[in-house]
């Protein structure tokens, strides 16, 4: 189960001994985590302990003190802006955001063609051609031309998967896509993420349900204070946790 | 840009003072006909207020030259200094006297009805007053409309002696009342026009010079008493048929002082809507450009500004700062006359005397306006700007997108939505800013409004009217502002 195939269509991830400080406060402490093509990894762990930080240190969106970060065959190294390399990985690792970042002066369509038109410089009708049909896989293509304050938040947060999708990539970041939404729209954003798992993407998602965690996650690792605190599959994570601190952290989430 | 410039410069002509003694510029309309000055066959100017301009080159020891303009402009023409002196058949009229001096008189007109050959139904001005039926033409801000205005006559205004006789041939008037010149000139030879009546109602025809020129003045007033005296302004009226008992009697006595013996029909001329209406339209025309042109040149700026000072290097973000601060902080009256007075003398210190030629008033105040308003637009573009929050950078960044093409995608078409209710009402303040404009003689609707104010009298009147027009700009820019925020902003929000 922790091994996909090799000939997965995702992208494997390094990250070596990831240090990231913020003024006096160690951020990250050390991190480091080889995630295998095709996996979907959730990152749980207390507020504060570094998830999103990891998360946005993968696609440059946080520059790191220390360490180095291999996403397929593009690697960051500390303090450096290599902005071709981000380029590159951003092309290839979409990222969903917790309060969705639609644009809103754009309708839904063209949120979703933007980036292939824009930044890949495709053709705009095959552009809108391939955005319908994400929009149709996210169940959304009826909305095509509305704008996103029309939308509900499930909504928005499918069109902003549909959006990462239109880039072609290896591999999914998600910070935390369901904590602004409702029980209800939750799941239909859950069931989305599920289905994606089928086209052998590579996700690593920062989330706080764990029974999602447990059913969705090939792995889940444990975040806290900067560290791993445990890594594993879910029952071992979920079930049966080691650690004292992994303790602590699931008895208050699951009540 | 360069484009534009040109353009004013096409448009306006520059407003030198008299500065070269050597050489005046003389304001004359030379479609407005003959035998005044006009182009003969062969297109050579010629006519008998030619012939009087050479004799001035000879007596004043300058040369002249000649400055097309259009009739009804000359007065406004000649107070913006586009010339030194006006002659083209000007009559002196008491609301002209109160804005130009008129030197001494070079020729006394008075005016001629003239009628279709065989007409039967009046046989003079006094009977065709009589009949209140008959409808007359004459020219535009003649003193000859004066008195069809005092007289309550049904009359047709036209630009060229020509357009008037025409229609009486045609039978779409009773009538031509006009200065003896043109009518001898026009309709003399016309077997099918005559002449109804005796001249009446004598005037004066005289140069006009800017009040303030009096050296000028001075110089053609006895210039002109010396063509009296030598028989040379006798000689030219004789070649040019126009030298006649009345003028010899009273021409050597004539005066430009108010109290002629002769005038009266004049002096009571009513300023009608249908008189100064036009002046203000033409107020309001360079009113609605100058706030469009200088509008634009302040957005494209604050534009730059607003960037400069967000993303700019440390020294460029200090510059824009500064710039803001400066033209929150000058008053812009004070602004207006450094540009238009000041910047010249600048540039001519720094060898580019050039340049300062290009500075007419429309263009002093385009600037001023333009790099005023730019400071406010900065500040409103910054701050829209800085409102679109960190999360849509980071989601075009992630999606790929540079900065550069996010600004220009993401922040630029949302910023422009936040700024657009305060942008407009920059627009309609800098709209009426544009009054100020007057203080450099830029003829727009407010000074349009002073001149005419101050000729008639009639402030209460004209300034409803030029208030009217205002309002009638200004709510229709806020209305379509209104429009466009409703139209950009559907569909706004996260």
């Amino acid at each position: 189960m922790a091994n996909k195939s090799a000939e997965s269509p995702g992208l494997a991830i390094h990250i070596t001994s990831l240090k990231k400080r913020h003024g006096d406060r160690e951020i990250l402490r050390g991190v480091d985590l080889r995630i295998h093509p095709g996996q979907t990894v959730a990152l749980i762990g207390p507020s504060g302990g570094g998830k999103t930080t990891l998360l946005r240190c993968l696609n440059g969106l946080e520059v790191f003190d220390h360490g180095s970060v291999r996403v397929g065959d593009c690697t960051l190294n500390a303090l450096s802006g290599q902005s071709i390399e981000i380029a590159r990985i951003r092309r290839s690792l979409g990222m969903i955001f917790q309060d969705f970042q639609l644009f809103p002066h754009l309708t839904v369509l063209e949120n979703v063609a933007a980036a292939p038109i824009w930044v890949l410089g495709e053709n705009a009708k095959e552009a809108r051609d391939r955005s319908i049909h994400l929009l149709d896989r996210v169940k959304l293509s009826e909305f095509a031309n509305r704008k996103p304050m029309q939308l509900s938040g499930g909504q928005k947060q499918r069109v902003a998967i549909a959006r990462a999708l239109a880039l072609k990539p290896l591999g999914l970041l998600c910070d935390e896509i369901t904590s602004a939404l409702d029980p209800e729209t939750k799941h239909e954003v859950l069931a989305v993420l599920e289905d994606l798992k089928r086209d052998g993407l590579t996700v690593i998602m920062v989330t706080h349900e764990i029974g999602f965690a447990k059913r969705a996650a090939d792995r889940v690792v444990l975040l806290a204070e900067g560290n791993i605190a445990e890594e594993g599959t879910a029952a071992e994570v979920i079930d049966s946790p080691k650690t004292e601190r992994a303790c602590k952290f699931l008895a208050r989430v699951l009540g | 840009m360069a484009g534009f410039w040109s353009l004013i410069l096409a448009s306006t002509a520059l407003a030198c003072s008299f500065q070269n003694p050597k050489q005046l510029r003389w304001g004359c309309d030379e479609e407005g006909g003959a035998p005044y000055c006009f182009l003969d066959q062969n297109l050579q100017r010629v006519g008998f207020e030619v012939d009087i301009v050479r004799e001035l080159e000879k007596k004043i020891g300058t040369t002249i030259r000649f400055t097309q303009y259009g009739f009804e402009s000359l007065i406004p023409g000649l107070l913006k200094r586009d010339f030194e002196f006006a002659m083209n058949g000007l009559e002196i009229l008491p609301e002209r006297r109160k804005s130009v001096y008129f030197c001494r008189p070079y020729f006394l007109y008075r005016q001629q009805l003239t009628v279709r050959k065989g007409e039967t139904r009046f046989e003079n001005y006094e009977s065709l007053i009589a009949t209140k039926l008959m409808k007359v033409g004459t020219m535009d801000g003649t003193a000859a409309e004066a008195i069809l205005i005092r007289d309550g006559v049904n009359h047709g205004s036209y630009s060229t002696p020509t357009e008037a006789f025409r229609d009486l041939e045609l039978s779409r008037i009773d009538a031509v009342l006009i200065d003896l010149p043109m009518a001898q000139r026009y309709a003399g030879e016309n077997p099918a026009l005559a002449p109804a009546g005796k001249p009446f109602a004598p005037g004066r025809y005289a140069i006009a010079v800017h009040p303030e020129n009096e050296t000028l003045a001075k110089a053609i007033d006895q210039a002109i008493s010396d063509m009296i005296t030598d028989g040379s302004l006798q000689k030219i009226l004789t070649q040019w048929k126009l030298w006649d008992e009345f003028n010899a009697i009273h021409l050597a006595s004539a005066t430009s002082a108010s109290d002629w013996q002769f005038e009266t029909a004049e002096e009571d001329a009513p300023w009608t809507v249908s008189r100064y209406l036009p002046l203000l339209l033409d107020g309001t025309r360079v009113t609605l450009v100058l706030t469009l042109s200088s509008f634009a040149l302040a957005l494209c700026l604050g534009l730059g500004i607003a960037t400069a000072r967000l993303y700019g290097p440390k020294p460029v973000q200090i510059l824009a700062v500064a710039y803001v601060e400066f033209f929150r902080g000058v008053p812009l009256l004070l602004l207006l006359f450094f540009l238009y007075f000041g910047l010249p003398s600048v540039l001519a210190s720094i060898g580019l005397a050039g340049l300062g030629e290009w500075i007419t008033p429309f263009g002093a105040a385009w600037l001023g306006l333009g790099l005023t308003y730019a400071a406010y637009e900065a500040e409103i573009q910054r701050s829209a700007i800085q409102s679109i929050p960190q999360g849509q950078w980071e989601a075009a960044a992630a999606l790929g997108m540079t900065r550069g093409l996010t600004f220009r995608r993401i922040i630029l078409p949302q910023a422009v939505r936040i700024a657009l209710p305060p942008t407009t009402s920059d627009l309609v303040a800098l709209f009426k800013d544009t009054s100020v404009a007057s203080a450099i003689t830029l003829l727009e609707l407010n000074k349009q409004y002073q001149i005419l104010a101050k000729s008639s009298l009639k402030f209460v009147e004209i300034g409803i009217i030029t208030a009217i027009l205002y309002l009638l700009l200004s709510l229709p820019l806020g209305l379509a502002s209104r429009a466009l925020e409703r139209r950009l902003g559907a569909g706004h929000g996260k």
